[in-house]
């Protein structure tokens, strides 16, 4: 993926580039609003990363002027300000997600990607999702494996579906809180662990072969072998 | 019509109106007695004075000349036109009519003793009886003098003077009373303008100022302190976002830097590495410097919070039940069973920071039931404008004395009956997050374990503040 990543602080961009590069991406760096602008302007991205704090010009005034172009590049907020209100505002000027700093960079990474695919054009009018041999009917809210009836939870059911329509991309623990329980805070206990636990017992047991995968340091991945 | 609304009566703009009153009154009162004295009194007094020197005159001719010099006299007088207010009667001992214009005397008349009669006069026919003012006189011989005048005309004078000084005073007393309400109305209108102001003030509206009226009065100028002061808690306030704002940003900076070397090193390093294990822990305590971070600041935010944009309509059983399906599992785990009792309990507020709430007592109250054994009784109700969740443990609850520190800043009670994880900021968190809904976090006994009564305001008063129609339901969503 071709990156933009726009960060005043030298060391945090350099480390930003030589992760995001490492990971296979290619990453142009900008360190101020305008420098930021024009080469968003310039060239196409398939992900920005914004610093919200910038000299010159605020890195929310750029994603602002992006929009008013009518560019649709997706962009990831990243800010020191953590406060519910802080976030709202991130959102609301154009942002389509918004990672407080510090952050792990495996959080990042996963977060490109699910942005990514946003640009991409997705079918959410499906009404049946598979990933191997599990399908969910969304309709119905039921899952089968095989043939076979899954009885969920009603929210188990809710981080099933969000799984399936990410499947085989990295999704954090607080991307399935945001994501399924709408919350913006870490609820410090390892909640998210043993529904997903319960989760894995429900569609991987009995089977040979795993769907519901643990990715070490960043979160889980739905997927089938290929 | 406010005009006699019970508050009227207990601003001392009234009450000064009142004493004003009171004391115009007497003072006007005394007036009266006064002008009484010199005019109604005088007249009454020189009156008795001429009937006295008239007895004298008489009594001494009776003396000088006898009764037929006596009679003589009264006639003479009588007849003249000049004295027809005068009165004159003489009897003999058995009352009967010797001499003066008088055909009777008084029924019950005292002698030697001043008194009031009716009168007839003999000189000519009075429709009605008028009034008089005498004196008897008892001669030797038996014979008795009366000699009075005819008062109507002073008696006359005297009912208009009373009724002239009662017209007056009731007068006096409306005009005072309508100047006095007038006058607190206009008083309290002003206060009731300062005092809105205020209250809208203390809700969270900091920006706005009290009124002036720009007459300089005594009002003007304690709105000018009031609004100096206000200048000052605004220019603290935002100091003080300003500086958690601040800290928030550069200790984070650091901490991005550090956070990034480290991942990326982490990334790098092969597996087995024995500094693999530090660098996952130093990585896991920056993380937890964060999330304190983050939590004092969303307490010093909550403390001096108001409601902003983020507020919307919401139901506390819908957050409370989302909050307990998050934690339902790790209960289920640790064999503590979750009873629920979810009625609705509608409110205003910010539903991150309530969710967070809820979810940090949901935690706690698994954290400290005992496992297996464990019960959690989960209700959400509305009573009267309060929407209210309850939470109760059977766990080791906290002892009575400890309750009320509970909810500060970094307490742990390391007693050993709820020896806490974490940095001792969820309850401090929740009592934030309780203020800045016009609520609070109570912590009671559960019989056994703790029972935590989380009460909010439905509509706190800065959400009408901010939105007159308190009508949250199109405010914008906090998260897409």
């Amino acid at each position: 993926m071709r990156l933009l990543v726009v960060e005043d602080d030298k060391a945090t961009a350099n480390y930003l580039s030589d992760g995001l590069s490492e990971a296979g991406h290619t990453v142009d760096l900008a360190h101020t609003g305008p420098d930021a602008l024009s080469c968003a302007l310039a060239n196409e991205y398939d992900v920005i990363v914004m610093d919200r704090m910038l000299p010159n010009m605020d890195g929310l005034s750029v994603v602002r002027t992006l929009r008013a172009e009518n560019r649709t590049t997706p962009v990831l907020v990243l800010s020191a300000l953590s406060q519910v209100d802080d976030r709202v505002k991130g959102l609301e000027a154009g942002g389509d997600d918004y990672l407080t700093k510090p952050f792990a960079f495996s959080e990042l990474r996963a977060r490109i990607e699910a942005l990514s695919r946003r640009a991409a054009p997705q079918d959410t009018t499906e009404t049946t999702l598979s990933v191997g041999d599990l399908t969910l009917d969304v309709l119905s809210r039921t899952a089968h494996r095989s043939g076979a009836d899954i009885e969920l939870q009603p929210r188990e059911y809710k981080i099933l579906e969000y799984m399936m329509r990410r499947a085989g991309r990295v999704i954090t623990r607080t991307m399935l809180l945001e994501g399924v329980w709408d919350y913006n805070f870490d609820p410090q206990t390892n909640v998210i662990d043993v529904h997903m636990s319960r989760l894995r017992q429900k569609i991987d047991k009995g089977h040979e072969i795993s769907l519901l995968h643990t990715i070490r340091g960043a979160g889980y991945m739905l997927k089938a072998p290929e | 019509m406010r005009l006699l609304s019970p508050a009227i009566w207990r601003t001392s703009a009234f009450r000064l109106a009142a004493i004003y009153l009171m004391v115009f009154g007497a003072t006007v009162g005394l007036g009266f007695v006064l002008v009484y004295q010199s005019t109604v009194g005088v007249i009454d007094r020189q009156t008795r004075q001429t009937i006295v020197a008239e007895l004298g005159r008489l009594s001494d001719q009776y003396r000088a000349g006898g009764l037929n010099r006596l009679v003589r006299v009264i006639e003479a007088t009588s007849r003249q036109e000049s004295r027809r207010e005068e009165i004159y009667l003489l009897t003999d001992a058995n009352f009967e009519h010797i001499a003066g214009n008088l055909t009777q005397w008084p029924k019950d008349a005292p002698t030697d003793e001043w008194f009031e009669f009716p009168i007839e006069r003999a000189d000519q026919a009075r429709r009605a009886p008028r009034q008089a003012m005498g004196r008897t006189f008892q001669l030797r011989g038996g014979y008795r003098l009366l000699v009075g005048r005819d008062t109507e005309a002073q008696m006359r004078f005297r009912t208009l003077f009373l009724d002239a000084s009662a017209w007056i005073a009731l007068a006096t007393a409306f005009v005072g009373l309508i100047t006095g309400l007038v006058l607190s109305r206009r008083v309290l209108k002003r206060v009731d303008t300062v005092a809105h102001a205020g209250e809208n003030i203390a809700s969270g509206n900091f920006d706005s100022r009290l009124p002036l009226a720009g007459s300089g009065d005594e009002f003007d100028r304690l709105s000018t302190s009031f609004n100096a002061m206000l200048d000052r808690i605004e220019g603290l306030m935002s100091g003080m976002r300003l500086a958690t704002d601040s800290i928030s940003h550069d200790v984070r900076r650091p901490l991005t830097r550090l956070r990034a070397k480290l991942d990326l090193a982490l990334s790098q390093s092969s597996d087995g590495d024995e500094a693999q294990d530090a660098m996952g822990t130093a990585l896991e305590e920056i993380d937890a410097t964060v999330l304190i971070l983050d939590n004092l600041l969303k307490i010093a935010r909550a403390e001096a919070g108001v409601a902003g944009d983020t507020w919307r309509a919401i139901d506390l059983a819908t957050l409370t039940r989302d909050a307990a399906e998050l934690y339902q599992p790790v209960a289920e785990d640790k064999g503590v069973t979750l009873e629920y009792n979810l009625n609705p309990a509608p409110i205003q507020g910010e539903p991150q920071l309530l969710a967070q709430a809820i979810a940090n007592l949901i935690d706690n109250a698994i954290k400290f039931s005992p496992a297996q054994t464990g019960q959690i009784c989960i209700e959400t109700f509305a009573k009267g404008d309060m929407a209210m969740v309850q939470i109760a443990d059977n766990g080791p609850g906290i002892a009575q004395d400890d309750r009320a520190r509970a909810t500060d800043r970094f307490v742990r009670l390391d007693d050993g009956s709820r020896a806490t994880e974490g940095s001792g900021l969820g309850l401090s968190l929740v009592r934030a997050v309780a203020h800045m809904h016009g609520g609070e976090i109570e912590l009671g006994d559960g019989d056994p374990g703790l029972r935590a009564i989380f009460s909010l305001t439905a509509t706190p008063k800065s959400v009408i503040a901010r939105h007159p129609a308190a009508n949250l339901q199109s405010a914008k969503p906090t998260h897409t």
